[in-house]
């Protein structure tokens, strides 16, 4: 393990805290969702926030994941068909073309994220208050993270869970 | 014309490889590049907020809670006591493991919402058994991928929660509304198996005493009582949709930990991590198409649809016959989650308009898409079972011919006698 080089231990690295902070979320969801439920039944005292830090919780697990589902290899859906009957040739250029691709879109998404950020920066969330900011900063950072894994993967191959 | 656009961008992306989600997304901003009075600033801030506003909806978190709970149930332990208890039942019949394998992956669509899930849990079981028994490798796969393929037809069911969401139809009445559907195909694939074991001479197993038949049902009761508690709640309006998914979780939990006690805390954070990844992977095309969604209702396409389709006929059975066409064909190229999410937006209004029941339809909508997942190219279902069962895939699709066949002869019974969908949900009151 210490023999590899520094970038693919950074890479582990990060890989780990996706999958940490992937975790992290789905964990909340639950927990939120079940405390609704507990608080309105049996304390009669109905939670006002946690739908609202559930559902933001999910925007951030989607667009996170998003981006991990990019290095691996049981990712995004696609249709494959043409590359698997392509030769080594015409297989490269799809690959590349269709990384391309990939990236135009993730940097359109952050483009976007981007504004919304800057369109509500001083917006807050309807029951807690937390700054809106901080949600759309997920459509930020997750494409951005995608543009990484895309351009990553190209170069070293996917990065795999290791299980 | 940006509807040309949309389309050929969409479908050469694709089919070049790009990954779904983003050949979608890819083709909804240069759709948006070509209406006149759109500006890309705008476009693109139209797009990454269709995204957060595709994604930030409670309901679709019953997504992530379902296929959670499922995944739980499956490495806690159920699978097997379920099979145990549906070979005592159906066991002596003539084909008595292809009996077992329907059953069994009945019971665990009560569970699981997905077919990929039950066909992992029910095959790994029982394609094992089936071979050892001497049943042919392909027939038993394809087998499995049928009964697999009920998952999303048997509440709880992702699909039918996406559809709900997208069409804003009651989740309780598109749940009830499975029921019927998903026993006839489930009897229609019994009938298979009986037809097969006569042709074949599959054994028949030794049959079971009543006792036993009684302890291995209060082995399985936990389990059979899941989809009680998550269709109670929800009907008693006890729960939301969603909040009786994390129930569900939490009860997968605790039978599984506690009283099965095959399933460890510490697999737990690896599951909600596997769980996420394949939320997202549904979740980031529904935010996709949300904006894509978006851009052709802007553009006012689905009535321009709705109105060529309606101006070739007005009468329901032949447009609901083209529509099931449809998604069969849209099921032999797109990935099930994707049809449903980009042919929903426009087939619903359609229905609407032509006053057909969107409880109905839905059905109908869900059980079309699942024959996708078992056939090739793209049926994950089919890859499930050919993996388990070391049968290729060339040797699967024929043996999976007419396992299709009694799915699309249910698929018109149901299309062409709404009743069949619609008297649980009505018996309910919905």
């Amino acid at each position: 393990m210490n023999e590899l080089p520094l970038g693919s231990r950074l890479v582990r690295l990060l890989a780990a805290t996706e999958r940490g902070v992937i975790g992290g979320l789905m964990a909340a969801i639950v927990v939120l969702t079940l405390a609704q439920v507990i608080w309105r039944y049996v304390l009669g005292n109905p939670l006002q926030w946690s739908e609202e830090v559930a559902r933001y919780c999910f925007v951030w697990v989607t667009l996170l994941g998003a981006a991990t589902l990019l290095r691996v290899s049981d990712g995004h859906p696609r249709i494959d068909t043409l590359s698997l009957r392509a030769g080594p040739r015409l297989r490269s250029a799809l690959d590349v073309f269709s990384r391309a691709m990939v990236i135009l879109c993730s940097i359109a998404i952050a483009a976007g994220g981007l504004r919304m950020m800057q369109l509500h920066w001083e917006q807050r969330s309807p029951s807690l208050e937390l700054p809106m900011a901080w949600i759309y900063v997920a459509m930020l950072l997750g494409p951005l993270l995608g543009v990484f894994w895309a351009l990553w993967c190209g170069a070293h191959g996917n990065v795999e869970d290791e299980v | 014309m940006s509807t040309v656009v949309l389309l050929v961008v969409f479908i050469g992306l694709m089919a070049a490889g790009v990954p779904i989600a983003f050949a979608l997304g890819l083709a909804g901003i240069a759709m948006a590049a070509v209406i006149p009075d759109l500006s890309m600033l705008t476009a693109l801030t139209l797009f990454a907020q269709r995204l957060f506003v595709g994604i930030d909806v409670f309901l679709l978190l019953a997504i992530p809670l379902f296929i959670l709970a499922g995944t739980l149930m499956e490495v806690g332990g159920t699978a097997r006591r379920l099979v145990d208890f549906a070979s005592a039942l159906v066991g002596w019949l003539p084909g008595g493991l292809g009996f077992v394998t329907v059953l069994s992956a009945m019971f665990f669509s009560g569970v699981s919402g997905s077919a990929s899930a039950d066909t992992a849990a029910v095959g790994s079981v029982m394609i094992p058994a089936m071979k050892r028994k001497g049943y042919d490798a392909p027939f038993a796969a394809a087998l499995t991928a049928g009964a697999g393929a009920l998952g999303p037809i048997i509440p709880p069911s992702v699909l039918m929660v996406i559809y709900g969401a997208m069409g804003n139809v009651s989740i309780a009445a598109l749940f009830l509304g499975g029921f019927v559907p998903g026993i006839i195909i489930g009897l229609g694939l019994m009938g298979l198996v009986y037809a097969m074991a006569r042709m074949r001479n599959y054994p028949s197993e030794a049959r079971v005493g009543l006792k036993e038949i009684i302890a291995r049902f209060f082995r399985a009761f936990l389990a059979l009582l899941m989809p009680v508690i998550i269709l109670g709640g929800i009907f008693s309006g006890v729960f939301t949709a969603t909040e009786s998914a994390a129930v569900a979780v939490a009860y997968a939990i605790v039978i599984g930990v506690f009283l099965y006690q095959e399933l460890r805390w510490s697999q737990i954070p690896k599951l909600l991590y596997r769980t996420g990844l394949v939320s997202a992977k549904v979740m980031f095309l529904i935010a996709t198409a949300t904006f894509v969604g978006f851009l052709l209702a802007h553009q006012k396409i689905p009535q321009a649809i709705a109105q060529n389709l309606l101006s070739i006929s007005r009468e329901p059975w032949l447009v609901l016959l083209l529509v099931n066409v449809t998604m069969l064909l849209a099921g032999c190229i797109l990935e099930v989650a994707a049809a449903l999410i980009i042919l929903g937006p426009v087939l619903i209004p359609i229905m609407q308009s032509l006053g057909i029941d969107l409880v109905h339809f839905g059905v109908v909508m869900v059980v079309s898409l699942a024959i996708g997942t078992i056939h090739p190219p793209v049926g994950n279902c089919l890859y499930i079972v050919s993996a388990l069962s070391g049968a290729s895939i060339a040797r699967c699709s024929i043996a999976v011919i007419p396992v299709v066949a009694v799915m699309i002869f249910v698929l018109m019974l149901i299309t062409y006698v709404p009743d069949l969908v619609l008297v649980v949900p009505r018996h309910f009151g919905f």
